[in-house]
């Protein structure tokens, strides 16, 4: 058998172990797999020798033809428009070839990108929730609870991912869920044509593609408050600021009692909300009338991390599998969750 | 006839968005000024809230026969320093004298714990040293904000034209913001300002 054969029997067999692995243990008997690959078969990576000498051959004939074609009158007349129908076809040919070796090797970085984000989860005790078909209603059940879920686009809303996690803090422990809230916004816009001596102006119909994520758990402290910094629509009747000008000048808050927000609001409390608006865009923070709290934001990074090795390097990559994948933004948000709840959680 | 209509309409004008610039810079020092007095009154909130923790301790502590004179005396002082914050005049260097008895005290604690192993494994000892963590964690955050609204007062009434304002209506001077002697005095480096 050739090396990419049993390089593809290899990856199918790789990515099957990896759909089906449930813990990190189990990658172990993926990197065995890939290791005993190396020793009998080779690197892991496709010999893409042939595909070369087929876009070099390519390449010379196209470029062979283009000369005479360009230099030979003769042929010029002969083929007239067919010639430049071949030349587009080599040039076609050309770039499928470089197409075909450039994906070759995409596999490996799929199934490498499948580990990591596995690993990911498995560190951080993540588990993506089965939305399937619940989407929608997903989307209304939000939008009934949470402000930020508000006033969001035209169309196409509905949430797209939910991770459940579970946090053990110093003096807090609590689930939460993770979520991707997808929406389409629609806009209009002028578009001038000209047909014979007249102008038309018509309004053309575009859409933006948005979204938003955030973190939902119980907080059973405080009812009826948000601090808002990025949109969304609120039913909080009383405005409250507290001292500090910095928080002023990027949060708004609305709140059930003002009393209830002012109790809420404990100078340091303020502090972890400047501290969390340094790391996240548009950040909107609601603790609903039915004490549970959404922390929404625009920031698409929370649960990525950036993969150094791919299954092509077994060793180094296994290393960093085995090594805990922190995810230091999620990090930051949990944390802020536990200064927000042990500062509110006792009538000191 | 329309020409010297059309000056004196400009000139009305200019002298109206330079009364309404004046007022608005007069009334931002104003602000400034009551958002200071708010945070520094939030300090000594906090400063107090942290003193209703002390009474518990106090009794935990002779529960415990974990007497010490030091500590003791050391809850005295904080209590009367703290009686003297008061919330109408900012007066940092009371709020020094406050935090050096805290200091104290917490350093006291400590001790008194480690003498006293019954005490350290005390879940309401516990429950205390949490609480009394919180509110220093919030008299701390409240200095910080304190300390924020004050450069913003100082940096209204110090720079240009709101110091020109300041000078003919509001004549404030800049306030003192609270600094950590203690924690300066770790650093050889020391910043000299000519003014």
């Amino acid at each position: 058998m050739n090396h990419n054969r049993q390089l593809d029997e290899l990856l199918s067999q790789v990515k099957e172990k990896a759909e089906n692995a449930r813990e990190e243990k189990d990658f172990a008997s993926v990197f065995s797999l890939l290791r005993d690959f190396q020793q009998t078969a080779g690197p892991i990576k496709y010999d893409n020798r042939v595909k070369w000498y087929v876009f070099t051959a390519i390449g010379v004939l196209g470029g062979g033809f283009a000369l005479a074609y360009f230099l030979n009158p003769g042929i010029q007349r002969e083929l007239g428009d067919l010639g430049y129908a071949i030349l587009g076809a080599f040039a076609l040919a050309l770039i499928v070839t470089l197409v075909v070796i450039g994906l070759a090797n995409s596999a490996i970085d799929e199934i490498s990108e499948l580990i990591f984000s596995k690993d990911v989860y498995f560190d951080n005790g993540l588990e993506q929730v089965d939305i399937e078909g619940k989407q929608k209603g997903l989307y209304r059940e939000y939008k009934k609870a949470f402000g930020d879920f508000r006033n969001r686009g035209d169309e196409g809303r509905y949430v797209k991912r939910l991770v459940k996690g579970a946090w053990t803090g110093k003096e807090h422990s609590f689930p939460y869920e993770h979520y991707a809230f997808h929406y389409v916004r629609v806009y209009y816009v002028p578009v001038t044509t000209k047909v014979g001596k007249t102008t038309v102006t018509t309004m053309q119909r575009r859409t933006e593609t948005l979204y938003r994520y955030g973190l939902i758990l119980d907080f059973p402290f405080v009812k009826g408050l948000a601090a808002r910094s990025g949109g969304g629509s609120y039913d909080y009747p009383e405005e409250f600021q507290p001292v500090s000008e910095e928080f002023n000048g990027i949060f708004s808050v609305g709140a059930a009692s003002a009393q209830s927000a002012a109790k809420f609001l404990k100078p340091a409390v303020v502090l972890a909300f400047l501290e969390l608006a340094k790391h996240f865009n548009g950040l909107n923070v609601e603790i609903n009338r039915d004490g549970r709290m959404n922390i929404a934001f625009s920031d698409n990074d929370v649960l990525d991390l950036d993969r150094k090795f791919s299954i092509a390097q077994p060793d180094e990559f296994e290393q960093e599998i085995r090594s805990h994948l922190d995810l230091p933004k999620l990090r930051l948000l949990l944390e802020f969750v536990e200064t927000l709840k042990k500062h509110n959680d006792s009538n000191f | 006839m329309e020409t010297g209509l059309i000056i004196l309409g400009i000139v009305v004008f200019i002298g109206l968005v330079k009364i309404i610039v004046i007022v608005s810079l007069r009334n931002g020092i104003v602000s400034a000024k009551n958002r200071v007095k708010r945070a520094w009154a939030d300090v000594i909130a906090y400063q107090r809230k942290k003193l209703n923790v002390i009474p518990a301790l106090e009794k935990g502590l002779k529960d415990h026969q974990a007497y010490e004179l030091g500590v003791m005396r050391d809850l005295t002082a904080l209590r009367s320093s703290v009686a003297k914050l008061s919330a109408d005049a900012v007066n940092v260097s009371q709020l020094h004298e406050v935090d050096q008895h805290s200091k104290s005290l917490l350093s006291g604690l400590r001790v008194a714990v480690e003498a006293y192993p019954v005490l350290k494994t005390s879940e309401l000892y516990a429950g205390w040293m949490r609480e009394l963590a919180e509110a220093e964690e919030n008299i701390a955050a409240a200095i910080v904000i304190f300390n924020s609204t004050v450069q913003g007062f100082n940096d209204r009434i110090q720079e240009f034209p709101g110091n020109l304002v300041n000078s003919w209506f509001n004549h404030e001077l800049p306030l003192d913001t609270f600094t950590d002697s203690a924690a300066q005095g770790g650093f050889e480096y020391k910043p000299t300002f000519r003014r």
